[in-house]
């Protein structure tokens, strides 16, 4: 690997400032988060032949489902794949590989929209964005945690926040691209992509380029750790092939997995749900607004609750999402029944804050439990709960709604049982939070020391995973 | 000696390339930040 590119080359050295780094994380959440807006794309490629409505020829909506379904596996596999990778390589490599292959996506789908090749557009933005989005995603995250140890969630808050942000620059932004280049006989989207594939490769390539990691042993100005008080707090490292081998991973991806689904489902169904309980107040376009409403909260929830985790801790910051969210999913049909919209979208407003705050707590929480060096391959195969949660959140919400209306249920009255159901996966995931203990000292890395800094003096190559103890 | 004061040299970040880098985050954020708040303005409109 050229020098460029390599770890050693990106080390910082004395006298850089910590506060170019949120940037440079954010350039590729910004860009990454866009994810989350593809669906402005799926009414124009339902017309990409008729233009002005579908042709026979013209591609379902069922099969351009799977772009984005393939995306999000793809997400969850080059995470948790990835991971272990980018802890070797570095973050610039990660983020280059990133803005490759997500930009290049673009320009592969750009290509099948062109050809009308439906398989373009699965390779392209499916494959080539999914792997995009799972480096992407990762790679500057465990960067950030070893730049602020003293406001690990602040941290995390500050890149994840982007991914929930970049949905809102991404769909105005497509808007605007395909209403510019929409001509009579096109909707625009081959050049959209092209454009979007290009920008969002030299955003990316710009944080790639920024990003660095702080040399062995650095620690904030005038700050030193605290006295360990807190057992969740490790000054310890767990390697990632053991951290597989502890029960707090599976506990803590069952917990982010519960949150999420909790949270991905009614989404997902936001829109709709609004309309059908308050049938008479809210129209499509207040709905649309609802949900704009919702992705504000989604990315405002991912910096304030991982910042507060910093001062609650995380555990107690989970203990909030899955006690208190389990009361407001419990009472948001009692709202459709009172016919309060104000309390409905307050309510509703409080649980979306609180699904994105468990994206970005969770890498703060890995960290506390299992150390800092190895937390970013540790994050890429906990998000593998991510992937699943985003299969089984709106499988189960529609599932249980179509049940419901096909038994006779009311459709504003068909989503009780569905927010009860949620209710008790937060339950659930209330008890995981809560046996999660500190990490049995058998699974620490050798030659770690008991302290951060005795970790620090020891050159990584000496560590050895406690398995080969 | 050259070598060592090399490496030693402390090097402050300029502040003006600190700003230039949140603003180049923050001015995209913001537009899209405007734009899905004045989309949400329906809800209460």
């Amino acid at each position: 690997m050229s020098h460029f590119l390599s770890k050693d080359a990106i080390v910082a050295r004395p006298g850089f400032n910590r506060w170019m780094v949120p940037p440079a994380a954010l350039a590729v959440h910004l860009c990454i988060g866009q994810a989350y807006a593809f669906s402005v794309f799926n009414g124009p490629l339902t017309k990409v032949i008729g233009v002005t409505e579908s042709a026979p020829d013209d591609w379902k909506l069922t099969t351009l489902g799977w772009i984005f379904s393939l995306a999000i596996v793809f997400l969850g596999l080059s995470a948790a794949f990835g991971g272990k990778w980018l802890e070797k390589v570095g973050p610039r490599v990660t983020m280059l590989l990133a803005a490759a292959c997500f930009g290049g996506g673009f320009l592969v789908s750009a290509v099948g929209v062109a050809t009308h090749q439906i398989w373009l557009l699965y390779l392209g933005y499916g494959v080539l964005g999914g792997i995009g989005l799972g480096l992407g995603y990762v790679s500057p995250v465990s960067t950030l945690i070893k730049w602020f140890p003293d406001r690990r969630g602040l941290a995390t808050g500050l890149a994840i926040m982007g991914f929930g942000g970049g949905a809102m620059i991404g769909a105005p932004l497509s808007v605007f691209l395909m209403n510019h280049f929409s001509t009579p006989g096109s909707v625009g989207i081959t050049e959209t992509f092209v454009v979007m594939g290009v920008l969002y490769f030299i955003s990316m390539t710009l944080g790639a380029l920024t990003i660095r990691i702080p040399r062995e042993g650095w620690l904030p100005e005038g700050w030193t750790p605290p006295p360990a008080k807190n057992k969740l707090i490790t000054r310890n490292h767990v390697h990632i092939d053991q951290a597989m081998k502890t029960p707090q991973f599976y506990l803590l991806w069952l917990a982010l997995c519960l949150n999420v689904t909790a949270g991905i489902g009614v989404l997902g169904q936001a829109s709709v749900m609004i309309q059908e309980m308050f049938r008479d107040s809210v129209n499509a376009a207040a709905a649309a607004g609802f949900v704009g409403l919702l992705s504000l909260f989604n990315m405002g929830g991912r910096l304030f609750w991982s910042s507060a985790s910093d001062y609650l801790g995380r555990k107690n910051t989970y203990f909030v999402f899955f006690a208190v969210g389990a009361v407001l999913y419990a009472c948001v049909p009692t709202m459709g029944h009172m016919g309060n919209v104000g309390l409905f979208v307050v309510l509703y407003a409080l649980i979306i804050s609180m699904y994105g705050g468990g994206f970005s707590t969770i890498p703060a929480y890995l960290a506390d439990i299992f150390g800092t060096k190895f937390v970013g391959g540790i994050h890429g195969r906990l998000l593998t709960a991510w992937a699943t949660a985003g299969v089984l959140g709106p499988v189960l919400v529609n599932y249980i709604r179509e049940y419901q209306i096909d038994q006779g249920v009311a459709k504003g009255d068909a989503y009780t049982v569905t927010m009860y159901i949620m209710a008790g996966l937060l339950v659930v995931g209330f008890f995981c939070n809560l046996g999660v203990r500190a990490v049995d000292e058998r699974h620490h890395m050798l030659g770690d020391g008991d302290k951060d800094g005795a970790a620090r003096q020891s050159p990584s190559a000496t560590l050895q995973p406690a398995g080969a103890r | 000696m050259n070598t060592v004061t090399a490496h030693t040299a402390v090097t402050p970040t300029s502040p003006l390339a600190i700003a230039v880098f949140w603003l180049g985050v923050g001015i995209p954020l913001s537009w899209g930040v405007w734009s899905t708040l004045q989309k949400a303005m329906a809800l209460f409109g």
